[in-house]
């Protein structure tokens, strides 16, 4: 099947990130009262919460993560190599 | 402060020209799976757009949303066909010709164990009722997977 776009990661993303919190506001109209905040609401909150950490978030924090670690570790040795140049002792 | 600002500034673009930082944004969440991630996230965001409409109180709505998350997990970590584990409803459609077996986590197999028919009389939502299930026809109409973006997402 021919796709008429490519779609965009990063406008995707943000987009699902806009959504999410549009899903989160929903959460509070739909609640009239504290009382309706019984423990099974909470609980299946907390398990609604946990899958978006866990599926959308943190994937990508991951990465971001990984790759900030690697641009880290790349400079420490290029500025390692530079050390020992300077100081052959 | 000028002086700092234009050297904040020229570093800045230095930087920017130097490092590449948009490029390299982009390029450490490229890769093999981009495209499949793109979509996968594009479905969960209609997805989720549409549980926004749904009448009903707040335990029905964090239930559906639950539900959607728990499919969205299952549907991004097991590739088709996978055997890995079984999705708990199965939709089937056909295309010219072909049977795919699309999942629709609200719409049970015809069939299949449900939880009415194991003898379990309580609803999944709690403004469902036999007589009038406005709530779960409406939620016949999301799938997690549109049918247009089908092919894509299974080629992933």
């Amino acid at each position: 099947m021919t796709q008429p776009f490519e779609p965009d990661f990063v406008q995707t993303y943000c987009s699902l990130l806009v959504v999410l919190a549009e899903a989160y506001q929903h959460i509070l109209s739909v609640t009239t009262s504290p009382i309706e905040c019984t423990q099974n609401l909470m609980v299946t909150f907390q398990k609604v919460d946990e899958k978006i950490r866990k599926n959308i978030l943190g994937w990508v924090v991951k990465e971001i993560d990984d790759y900030c670690r690697a641009e880290t570790q790349s400079e420490l040795d290029g500025l390692e190599k530079f050390i020992s140049i300077a100081s052959p002792s | 402060m000028i002086q700092y600002s234009v050297q904040k500034t020229i570093s800045t673009e230095s930087f920017r020209r130097t490092k590449g930082w948009e490029e390299s944004t982009i390029l450490l969440l490229e890769g093999e799976g981009l495209t499949c991630r793109t979509m996968n996230y594009m479905l969960l965001g209609m997805s989720v757009s549409g549980l926004l409409e749904l009448p009903g109180n707040a335990a029905d709505y964090l239930k559906a949303f639950n539900q959607l998350l728990h499919e969205y997990e299952y549907h991004s970590t097991h590739e088709p066909g996978s055997v890995a584990g079984k999705p708990k409803m199965v939709y089937t459609i056909r295309i010219n010709g072909l049977i795919l077996q699309q999942r629709n986590f609200f719409k049970p197999v015809k069939g299949a164990p449900t939880r009415r028919s194991e003898g379990n009389t309580e609803t999944f939502f709690a403004g469902e009722n036999t007589t009038n299930p406005s709530i779960y026809t409406y939620l016949n109409l999301i799938n997690l997977v549109p049918f247009p973006h089908y092919p894509l997402v299974g080629r992933c």
